[in-house]
């Protein structure tokens, strides 16, 4: 684990308690699968995961004819791929990348808040990451994969992209929200994996790498530039 | 018959969600509380739930755009 997912993974539990750091092992599909209610851990809120190298695509996206094709291509490139209940397109799941699902309980029969759970998770990881001195907020970055309204944003890049499904269980009604955080590692390569899942799939999409940032290039940016400041001054 | 409907309340605001998955196909049997089909907004996934049960008949495909509060199957009680 690098030193900033360390610092992530710090910064989350210090301001969530309940915050598990769920590192039982497991094949990518297994790994993806922990965030359905019954196999989440006692009474976490929040719950980190790391995941090996795979595609992480949408039921729905399992569904189109050419799936079967699509994920025979990229297993053979080296990126098997697993399913997810929650809504959007193809993500990548990988060392360097950490998954942020967290859980909103309500009774049967209420409303699930849904804009809220996006904010709360959202708001969880500018917190963690502000302890970094990076300012990030929420909203959409075009031209970036699996885009939506609740992508953390540094400097108008994509940092994590989020989505949610809502699940009925006997008694309650339970949201889980993910972000998967860019901390580390080869956007270029993340998109090109994406790019040949998704035109094998017929429902390619043009994304540009420069619309994406890891945790590691924005603060190597805010080095240099905390570097030339201090040489003016 | 028994209408299936977006609830009111499924989503946040008025824009448009689509069915993502029939779990059933059209006739089949359900019951009371079975999990008929996954309902898109944006990025949140949700599930919608037989009001009755009986043999399912769809109104909307899937991945037609639907909004909250429309009719998208009914559910024949009859034999």
């Amino acid at each position: 684990m690098g030193y900033f997912e360390q610092e992530i993974i710090a910064s989350i539990g210090a301001i969530e308690p309940t915050t598990v750091v769920d590192d039982r092992s497991g094949n990518v599909q297994e790994m993806v699968d922990r965030d359905e209610p019954p196999d989440w851990p006692g009474d976490a809120r929040v719950r980190l995961w790391r995941n090996d190298r795979c595609i992480v695509a949408t039921r729905h996206q399992a569904r189109r004819p050419s799936f079967a094709d699509a994920r025979q291509l990229s297993e053979l490139a080296g990126w098997p791929v697993a399913l997810r209940r929650s809504g959007g397109t193809t993500v990548i799941h990988r060392p360097g990348i950490l998954n942020v699902s967290y859980r909103i309980d309500v009774n049967r029969g209420e409303s699930l808040p849904v804009e809220r759970g996006y904010r709360l998770l959202i708001d969880l990881l500018a917190a963690s990451l502000a302890k970094l001195n990076m300012r990030c907020d929420a909203g959409s970055v075009p031209a970036s994969a699996c885009d939506g309204s609740y992508n953390l944003r540094w400097n108008g890049r994509k940092l994590a992209g989020t989505a949610a499904f809502i699940s009925h269980q006997p008694t309650t009604t339970v949201g889980v929200f993910h972000a998967s955080v860019a901390v580390e590692g080869s956007i270029e390569d993340d998109l090109i994996a994406i790019r040949r899942f998704e035109a094998a799939l017929h429902s390619d999409r043009p994304y540009e790498d420069a619309r994406h940032v890891t945790v590691a290039e924005a603060m190597g940016s805010l080095v240099h530039t905390g570097i030339r400041s201090a040489m003016r001054s | 018959m028994v209408d299936v409907t977006i609830p009111d309340d499924l989503w946040d605001d008025d824009s448009e969600g689509s069915i993502a998955a029939w779990l059933f196909a059209a006739g089949d049997q359900v019951a009371p509380g079975d999990l008929i089909a996954e309902v898109m907004n944006e990025k949140t996934t949700y599930e919608l739930l037989a009001p009755a049960g009986g043999k399912l008949v769809m109104v909307v495909a899937v991945d037609e755009p639907v909004t909250k509060g429309q009719l998208v199957a009914r559910v024949d009680p009859a034999d």
